[in-house]
């Protein structure tokens, strides 16, 4: 009897530590506890960080986005803003966003990882919970993603979250040379999110991007370091209050200083006042 | 009596070890997932939903800066919107993002509750791991919040979120009437936050706040509607994106359909363009 008891006990207590229904085991999930910050890249945070910024970064562009992409760095060469919406304190959206501008949160659940940006602060939802790609998927700069989880190593505890983003609006450029992703937003983004095998602070995160703006699949490894302290502060990073920049139309001016209008390209003409002028 | 004792904890060692310390015990924890909007709907854009908005309100101001609401009113009246920071795509701030104009969802976990609105992209920490103030923190929109979990009527799950906010930056108003704070950045905003007792689907938030500008306290409750849907739609929003105003110096601006600038209020001087060298055509 004291046996059969044991085993009925034995059995409940694995029913509920197996993971099945709605309870989350955290132990089966890798520890992304904490902050992350931005390994390498350095000042102005080119899309490859093992590759020189601008024309170095050597983006596999069509012809036509190539183009796009050289007037964007000659009028910003004039001081003009090129295809940078950063400039105006616009979301980098995805895939821009991994390059991790300030710091990142990453918070597990059952059904939802959840990238949490200082920059912007952008929110990323990557669904986990084994849904299919909406009929009628909302459009968005960060997009929309749907991970799987993988136990490479079939230790029991899961390593690699993969995940593939759709859904975009745009205009999105992948750093500040305004390297151009195409206008129809078809963009999809693969990544494999890990953590180093010898070093569990640092993440790598594979990124690679499938473009109409590109001859070929754009793959590219970004690396995250974990922060030491155990209370991270976490800073808002509210662009618009500090932002010096201005767009009016499609020409970008500056306000000075004292308050004032003021072109951001030598010999940029005025914005157009005809509303003014007719009171 | 002993041997159940014995298999009793035999049970409980052995979930232990099968899902580890850090596991978060969901069934001690409210269910407050999915997506809340405002239960008084978006057109109350008002801080308390059951009275009027602007002097309907009745906020207990003092007098100074009961005039500078009367005074927010006045150019509300003319078209200016200077009393409202977020028609220039300045963040909600705490209290009246909670407002939850837009939707908002609320992600529980063992240290910290995460509370998310659209409006803004505004992201609440409110930290439950028992941490002491810090003597220090940078003033943000979202305050430094620091919680606790409360077993109301102890029947073993928590049920409340006591909440206190503090370091918020201003500018920041109740509402788009433009009841102000004070500039002194000092207010202290309590929370609590259940579900309600009859319906589920409805979770309240008791807030109030503690504020130079006030007074007394003042308590209002804002409502939230669980949105019924196992695959919620959340939308970004862009507010510099939509923003139709610009700000240059002290003056706001529009930005008409045709991307030229135009005035907010009759009679508004043009922006000078004194540092520009030619004129346009």
């Amino acid at each position: 009897m004291q046996v059969r008891v044991l085993i009925g006990a034995v059995a409940l207590a694995l029913a509920f530590a197996s993971g099945d229904g709605a309870a989350f085991d955290a132990t089966r999930y890798p520890d992304w506890k904490g902050q992350w910050l931005r390994v390498g890249g350095g000042q102005g945070a080119p899309w490859d960080p093992a590759k020189p910024w601008g024309p170095g970064q050597q983006a596999p562009l069509t012809p036509e986005y190539q183009a796009k992409l050289e007037a964007s760095l000659a009028d910003q060469a004039a001081g003009g803003a090129g295809l940078d919406r950063d400039l105006i304190c616009m979301t980098a959206g995805m895939p821009r966003m991994m390059n991790l501008y300030s710091t990142m949160e990453i918070v597990i659940t059952l059904d939802q990882t959840y990238i949490l940006m200082s920059t912007f602060n952008d929110t990323r939802r990557i669904f986990t919970d084994g849904r299919d790609w909406p009929a009628d998927m909302p459009l968005s700069y960060a997009g929309y993603s749907i991970g799987k989880w993988i136990d490479v190593d079939g230790d029991g505890r899961y390593d690699v979250l993969e995940v593939e983003t759709r859904g975009f609006r745009g205009m999105r450029t992948l750093d500040s040379t305004s390297i151009p992703l195409h206008e129809d937003n078809q963009t999809v983004i693969k990544e494999r999110i890990y953590s180093d095998k010898t070093n569990p602070n640092i993440m790598h995160n594979e990124i690679t991007i499938i473009d109409n703006a590109f001859t070929q699949p754009w793959t590219v490894t970004k690396d995250y370091r974990r922060g030491a302290q155990a209370q991270p502060v976490w800073r808002e990073s509210e662009c618009i209050e500090s932002n010096s920049h201005v767009l009016i139309g499609n020409e970008h001016y500056m306000i000075s200083a004292d308050g004032m209008l003021m072109p951001a390209k030598k010999n940029q003409a005025p914005p157009d006042l005809r509303y003014f002028n007719k009171q | 009596m002993r041997g159940s004792i014995s298999l009793f904890m035999l049970i409980a060692v052995l979930c232990a070890s099968l899902t580890g310390a850090p596991a978060l015990d969901e069934t001690r924890y409210p269910d407050w997932k999915g997506q809340w909007v405002r239960a008084d709907g978006a057109e109350a854009a008002q801080w308390d939903a059951r009275k009027p908005w602007g002097l309907g309100q009745q906020p207990p101001l003092i007098s100074e800066y009961q005039a500078l609401f009367e005074a927010n009113l006045k150019q509300l009246a003319v078209g200016v919107k200077a009393s409202d920071p977020t028609t220039r795509c300045i963040p909600s701030a705490m209290p009246r993002v909670m407002m939850a104009i837009h939707p908002m969802e609320i992600v529980v976990m063992p240290d910290t509750t995460y509370i998310m609105i659209e409006t803004s992209s505004t992201l609440r920490r409110v930290f439950t791991d028992g941490r002491a103030w810090p003597k220090e923190r940078e003033p943000s929109y979202a305050g430094y919040s620091v919680g606790q979990w409360e077993d109301t009527d102890r029947d073993g799950r928590f049920d409340t979120l006591a909440i206190e906010t503090r370091w918020i930056k201003g500018p920041h108003s109740y509402d788009d009437s433009g009841i102000p704070l004070h500039q002194d950045e000092q207010a202290v905003i309590k929370e609590r936050i259940s579900l309600d007792r009859s319906d589920p689907r409805l979770l309240r938030n008791e807030i109030t706040t503690i504020d130079n500008a006030l007074s007394r306290p003042w308590t209002v409750t804002q409502s939230y509607r669980r949105v019924v849907s196992a695959q919620p739609v959340w939308t970004e929003r862009i507010c510099t994106e939509d923003s139709q105003m610009i700000r240059i110096g002290e003056e706001d601006y529009g930005l008409g359909s045709d991307g030229l600038l135009v005035p907010m209020r009759k009679g508004q001087p043009s922006p000078d363009l004194r540092y520009f060298n030619q004129t346009r055509n």
